[in-house]
């Protein structure tokens, strides 16, 4: 049995000592989030910071509404990533596509995670949204879309996508071997079970594109259809979460696609061209979100309303400026590590990596930017400015969130090839 | 009965149409201004309950109480677009004709032979 696990592709059933000190670190943080949520979910949202907006002087939206966009954000990248590998024939790229898959899978569960933290009484939240959503709402739309349809359709694509592997894996002598049977589904590699796949797939990706693009302009929509809340209500707002969205995800997908690399030593088939391409992406993604950061800037400051430019002001030298200037770096120094790389054609995954952690940080500062100070500031009734400062139950919840989705990956990785496992000819 | 496309087709439709009907139908109704209160509450609301009631003692009590589904149109919708991703599955899982996929399998590499060296462990080794 052991010599058998030990011939199993890509790590998987070998638990070796870093991955379970990892696990342990990773469930450590998880059981302080759950102490964490226990304490708000018998104590209510007093624990938190969350306040009532103008009268309490507080947000109602906080750090777990700025982690479900976060979170959301960084689910797009992934399901892109792999409809384009499959509908532009980027083949080079599909060593990324079932890391990115999963990637969009997990954070699409965190960031479902994240809206219940953020209900006082979770359960009432899911009854009544369940019954009496109303459609014109965009909560019902990034409801119905960004959790049903855009999280199913993943899964659904994941799972056809792995049923080949599954097969494959299905033919060892492992402690999982019903697992990829009951995965495979009877899946045989047949060349017409390969066309069936490669016709299904194609269609996918193709209803897979618009419908994600549409789930993450409806939660846009959330905050730019609010026409009392000034820098909420904006025509930008939901083009700008798409595009933020690609940059966060394809950071992070950079992230992982270079620890796997190192872990696995996979360097040829994560090579240096896979990184190239998400740099360039990334770095596209990048420069259109700056124009659209410039363009809202310029607006609301040109031309906007006193309440808008005193929110404005705020950001840029008031209370929020440690955030915004931060953020701001962030997304200036990789674009410009970014365009260094793609005039001189010489790659380097290291500055990637770089560039994949400085974004992440900085959409992270920006969803913050978006949901919190429209509140605290943003006020049209003649109260004064608020605060808010999240307590240690808000990011203990939230450092819970990001380990449970650490651990899912690499509990996964432990389970299942990571990587679509090459054929005979060497190509994935 | 119905062949792995017809299956197919029958799933996208049933899907899409539970989405119109629940979307269009059974939620809040549209208009414009859509802020008005007249377009707030869902329709069915009121009139399953009633007709729910009205059957309560009679041999159309079981049967009403199916309609009790539509005082959840989001949850109509959901499944719709469920339907309609899962009709995926079905084109790929369901056998095609049996004559057609019977004398495939013999072509088939991966039941011909040990999987292992097709499969690559990390570092490029078998």
């Amino acid at each position: 049995m052991t010599t058998q696990i030990e011939k199993l592709p890509y790590g998987i059933g070998r638990l070796t000592a870093g991955w379970s000190l990892l696990v342990g670190l990773l469930l450590v943080f998880i059981s302080l989030g759950a102490y964490a949520y226990y304490r708000q979910f018998t104590e209510g949202e007093v624990v938190t910071g969350l306040r009532n907006i103008g009268t309490m002087g507080g947000a109602t939206w906080g750090l777990y509404v700025a982690f479900v966009i976060y979170f959301v954000g960084v689910s797009f990248a992934g399901i892109t990533v792999a409809a384009l590998i499959r509908l532009l024939n980027l083949s080079h790229l599909r060593p990324v596509s079932r890391m990115a898959e999963l990637l969009t899978i997990i954070s699409l569960i965190l960031a479902a995670f994240s809206i219940l933290a953020d209900l006082g009484q979770p359960l009432r939240g899911i009854v009544n949204l369940l019954r009496y959503a109303r459609p014109q709402s965009p909560f019902f739309g990034t409801f119905t879309l960004v959790i049903s349809g855009y999280l199913f359709a993943s899964l659904v694509y994941f799972y056809l996508a792995g049923r080949r592997d599954a097969a494959l894996m299905a033919q060892y002598e492992t402690p999982f071997r019903w697992f990829y049977r009951l995965w495979a589904a009877g899946y045989q590699d047949t060349p017409a079970e390969r066309e069936r796949h490669r016709r299904t797939s194609f269609w996918l990706a193709i209803a897979i594109l618009p419908l994600l693009v549409t789930a993450h302009s409806t939660l846009g929509f959330v905050f730019g259809l609010q026409i009392g809340r000034p820098a909420w209500f904006s025509a930008l707002q939901a083009p700008a979460f798409v595009i933020m969205a690609g940059v966060s995800g394809v950071g992070l997908l950079i992230i992982i696609a270079a620890v796997l690399r190192r872990i696995l030593n996979e360097r040829e088939h994560l090579s240096v061209a896979v990184f190239q391409w998400l740099g360039r992406f990334l770095m596209v993604l990048i420069l259109a979100y700056l124009y659209f950061m410039i363009v809202e800037l310029l607006t609301s400051t040109y031309t906007g309303h006193h309440h808008e430019v005193r929110l404005t002001q705020a950001m840029l030298w008031g209370e929020y400026a440690w955030i915004y200037w931060p953020s701001v770096t962030s997304l200036l120094i990789p674009v410009v590590l970014l365009i260094r790389q793609a005039l001189t054609h010489q790659w380097r995954i290291g500055l990637l990596v770089a560039s994949g952690v400085l974004v992440n940080l900085a959409a992270v500062g920006k969803r913050y930017l978006i949901v919190v100070p429209s509140q605290t500031q943003g006020s049209l009734l003649p109260y004064g400015s608020g605060s808010y400062v999240p307590t240690w139950v808000e990011y203990s919840i939230v450092l819970g969130l990001f380990a449970l989705g650490a651990l899912l990956y690499a509990l996964f990785m432990k389970l299942f090839p990571i990587m679509p496992i090459p054929e005979r000819g060497g190509e994935h | 009965m119905l062949m792995r496309r017809g299956k197919t087709l029958a799933m996208l439709i049933s899907g899409f149409s539970l989405m119109v009907v629940s979307y269009f139908f059974l939620a809040a109704p549209w208009g414009f201004p859509p802020s008005s209160v007249v377009y707030s509450n869902p329709r069915v609301v009121l009139v399953t309950p009633t007709l729910i009631s009205l059957g309560e003692y009679s041999f159309l009590a079981w049967p009403l109480r199916v309609l009790e589904i539509l005082t959840w149109p989001p949850v109509i919708f959901v499944l719709g677009v469920m339907m309609v991703f899962l009709s995926a599955v079905v084109y790929e899982l369901l056998p095609e004709k049996r004559s057609y996929d019977a004398r495939l399998p013999q072509q088939a590499g991966l039941k011909q032979t040990q999987t292992e060296s097709q499969v690559r462990g990390p570092g490029g080794t078998s």
